[in-house]
C-alpha cells in the first residue's frame, strides 16, 4: 500500500463569476506521475498554487507529506522542486547568476546534477536573462527547479515554449526521476505529453474534477478497434453477421477484437474483398473530449 | 536541509546584486552633489561681505554732516573728493577739531576721516555709493512731510517703495540678514541631498517586495525552505544597512571636500547633520517599505510610498 504524498481534500477557492476550483479532491500516491489535464483557465495553476502554500483554500485542505503548505511552507518546501507556470526571474544578469543563487537558496553544494541538466538540455546560462528566448527561459526554469533533487516535483505546464527535440528530451527526463522513485504532479493542456509518462492523470474542467483515470487502459487495453473498408456494401453485411457487435456504416465497418485473439475477429474477413484496414487507438485526446462534452450536457440540463 | 528562518544571506545577496546599479548611481550622485555645494559654498562666502560696515558707516557719515553742515554756513564746497586730493588738509583739520569741540560725542580727526573711508571703500558697495547714499539721507533729513509734518528718512523711504512695489519689507530685511553659505548648507540637507537617496529608497523599497510580488518572480523564493518572515527581515535589513552606507559615503567626501577646498572641517557639526539627514532617510524608508509590504502590486506600492 503506497503511501499518499499529495493530498487535495475538497478544496475550494471561489474568485466569483465561476472562476476558481470547487470541491477538488486528488489523492497523489508515492512514485507516481500524476498528470492534470485541463483547457486554458480550468483550474490547474489554482490547485497548484494551493500545494505550494501561496493561496490559502476557502474551504477543504491541502496537505503535502502530511504537513499543511499554507501554515509550514518552508518544510514543506524542503522536499519539493518547483517549476512556476509563468516566467518571472528576479532582476538578476545571467543565468548562472541566477543558478548561483537559486543553489543557495536550496542549499545546493554538488553541481553535477544541475551541469547534467544543463548538459542535455542544451542550455547556455551565460545568456543575459532578460534576453532569452521563451524556450531558453523555460529551460532555465527547469534546471533551477530541479537543480536542488528533491523527492517531489510540482510541475506547472513544464514544456511550453520547448522544442520538439527538447520537448523528448524532457519526458525523458520525467522518466528517469520516476526511476529514481520520485513522486511527480504535472499539469498540462497537451494530451501527448500526459500519454506518454503519466501513470494517471485527473481532468479538471470549470474548477471541477471531471474524473480521474488510469492510463494502463489506454496503453494495454484488453480490446483492440478496427476499421476496415470493404469493395461492396454487400461484403459489410456478411462481415457483421460474422462478427456480431461490429458497427456497419456503408462498405465500412468498426469492429473490436480481444488483444489475445486478433486472429479470431480477422477470420470474419475470409473471402470477402477488402478495400482498406486501420487499426484506431483510443486516445487521451477522445476521452477527454467526450468528458467535455458530457461536462456541457450536464451544465445544459441544469 | 535547514529551514532558514530569521535571516537570509542568498536573499540578501540577491538585492544587493539586482540593485547594485541603482544604488551605486544614486550614492554619486550624492557625493557629487556634496562636492559641488562645497565648492560652491566656499566661494560665495569668499565673495559675500560678512564684515560688518556698519561702524565704518555711522562713523564715515558723521564727518560727511560736519562737513555738509559746515558748509551750509560758511559757504565752502569742502567733501570727500576734494579731501581725497587735497594736498594742504588744513582747512579741513580745522573743521574737524572746532566740531569736536563743540560736541563732546564727537572726535573727529584728518586720519579717522580717512580711516573710515578705506574701510568702506572695501565693501561690496564701494565709496561712491556710500557718498551718494548721504546725499539722499541729508537731503531728507533736512525736510519735512507736508502732509505729516515729520522728519523724513532714507530707510523709510525705501521701505515704502518696496511696500508699493508688492514687496514685504520683512523679507528684504530676511534677505538681507541671510547668510547664503548658511542658505546653501540648508537647501544641501533639506533638499538636494535627500532627493538621490529618496529616489533609491523609492525604487528600492519597491524592488525588494512588492516588484517580485507583482511579477511573480517571488515564487522562486517562496518555493525554497525559507520563511516568509526571513525575506521580510532580510529585505529590511537592506533598507536599514544599505542607506546608511550611502550616507556615510557622502559624509566621507564631504570631510575629504572640505578639507581640501576649505582646509577645514566642523566634523562634529557634520556628523550631527549627516546623522539627522540618515534617520530623516529611515523615516520615509519605512513608509516605502511598508507600502511595498502591504501591496500586492507595484503600482499601489509605488503611489503610497512615492507619494
Amino acid at each position: 500500500m503506497s503511501k499518499t504524498v499529495i493530498s487535495v481534500d475538497h478544496l475550494t477557492k471561489d474568485y466569483g463569476q465561476g472562476r476558481g476550483v470547487f470541491n477538488v479532491s486528488l489523492d497523489i500516491q508515492e512514485g507516481e506521475v500524476f498528470g492534470y489535464l485541463g483547457t486554458n483557465g480550468s483550474g490547474k495553476t489554482t490547485t497548484i498554487r494551493h500545494m505550494m502554500g501561496f493561496l490559502k483554500p476557502d474551504g477543504g485542505a491541502v496537505s503535502v507529506n502530511g504537513l499543511n503548505p499554507w501554515k509550514n511552507a518552508p518544510d514543506v518546501m524542503k522536499s519539493v522542486s518547483y517549476i512556476p507556470g509563468e516566467i518571472a526571474f528576479p532582476d538578476l544578469k545571467t543565468g548562472t547568476d541566477f543558478f548561483r543563487v537559486q543553489a543557495r537558496f536550496l542549499g545546493v553544494r554538488d553541481f553535477s546534477y544541475m551541469n547534467h541538466l544543463i548538459d542535455i538540455l542544451g542550455l547556455d546560462p551565460s545568456a543575459n536573462l532578460k534576453r532569452m528566448s521563451k524556450g531558453m527561459k523555460q529551460k532555465t526554469a527547469i534546471v533551477a527547479a530541479l537543480m536542488g533533487d528533491r523527492d517531489i516535483l510540482i510541475l506547472d505546464e513544464p514544456t511550453t515554449g520547448l522544442d520538439p527535440l527538447m520537448w523528448e528530451t524532457f519526458l525523458e527526463l520525467i522518466r528517469e526521476e520516476k526511476a529514481k522513485g520520485r513522486t511527480i504532479f504535472m499539469s498540462s493542456h497537451i494530451f501527448e505529453e500526459i500519454e506518454e509518462v503519466c501513470d494517471r492523470v485527473a481532468i479538471i474542467h470549470n474548477g471541477e474534477i471531471q474524473s480521474v483515470l488510469n492510463l494502463s487502459q489506454f496503453r494495454h487495453s484488453s480490446v483492440r478497434t478496427f476499421q476496415v473498408e470493404f469493395s461492396e456494401e454487400a461484403s459489410a453485411e456478411a462481415f457483421c453477421q460474422r462478427l456480431p457487435g461490429s458497427v456497419q456504416d456503408g462498405p465500412r465497418v468498426r469492429f473490436d477484437a480481444a488483444a489475445r485473439d486478433v486472429d479470431g475477429a480477422f477470420q470474419a474477413l475470409d473471402g470477402l474483398r477488402v478495400v482498406s484496414l486501420s487499426e484506431s487507438h483510443p486516445d487521451l485526446e477522445d476521452y477527454f473530449m467526450k468528458t467535455l462534452q458530457d461536462s456541457y450536457a450536464k451544465e445544459g440540463l441544469r | 536541509m535547514k529551514t532558514t528562518k530569521i535571516f537570509s544571506w542568498p536573499l540578501m545577496k540577491q538585492s544587493i546584486s539586482a540593485n547594485k546599479v541603482l544604488a551605486i548611481a544614486c550614492t554619486l550622485i550624492l557625493c557629487l552633489m556634496t562636492v559641488v555645494i562645497t565648492f560652491a559654498g566656499n566661494l560665495i562666502g569668499s565673495t559675500s561681505d560678512s564684515t560688518d560696515y556698519t561702524d565704518a558707516q555711522t562713523d564715515f557719515y558723521s564727518y560727511l554732516y560736519v562737513l555738509a553742515s559746515y558748509n551750509d554756513m560758511a559757504g565752502t564746497e569742502l567733501s570727500y573728493e576734494d579731501f581725497a586730493e587735497a594736498e594742504d588738509l588744513s582747512q579741513y583739520d580745522t573743521v574737524f577739531s572746532m566740531m569736536s569741540e563743540q560736541s563732546d560725542d564727537l572726535d573727529l580727526s584728518c586720519d579717522g576721516f580717512a580711516e573710515a573711508a578705506d574701510t568702506l571703500s572695501q565693501s561690496e558697495a564701494g565709496l561712491d555709493s556710500y557718498i551718494e547714499n548721504f546725499e539722499y539721507v541729508y537731503a531728507l533729513g533736512s525736510v519735512q512731510g507736508c502732509f505729516s509734518g515729520e522728519d523724513l528718512d532714507v530707510e523709510a523711504m525705501m521701505t515704502n517703495m518696496l511696500e508699493m512695489m508688492g514687496v514685504s519689507s520683512d523679507l528684504v530685511e530676511n534677505m538681507s540678514k541671510m547668510d547664503t553659505s548658511a542658505m546653501l548648507n540648508q537647501m544641501y540637507f533639506t533638499i538636494m541631498s535627500l532627493l538621490p537617496i529618496l529616489l533609491f529608497i523609492i525604487f528600492a523599497g519597491n524592488a525588494l517586495i512588492v516588484d517580485q510580488v507583482d511579477k511573480g518572480s517571488m515564487a522562486y523564493i517562496l518555493s525554497t525552505p525559507t520563511k516568509r518572515s526571513a525575506v521580510v527581515i532580510t529585505q529590511a535589513v537592506y533598507m536599514v544597512v544599505v542607506p546608511l552606507i550611502m550616507v556615510g559615503c557622502a559624509f566621507l567626501t564631504k570631510l575629504i571636500a572640505c578639507n581640501i577646498i576649505v582646509g577645514e572641517v566642523d566634523a562634529a557639526k557634520y556628523a550631527a547633520l549627516y546623522g539627522g539627514l540618515y534617520l530623516l532617510t529611515e523615516a520615509m524608508a519605512g513608509i516605502c517599505y511598508l507600502a511595498s509590504c502591504l501591496f500586492n502590486l507595484s503600482k499601489y506600492a509605488l503611489a503610497l510610498g512615492g507619494g
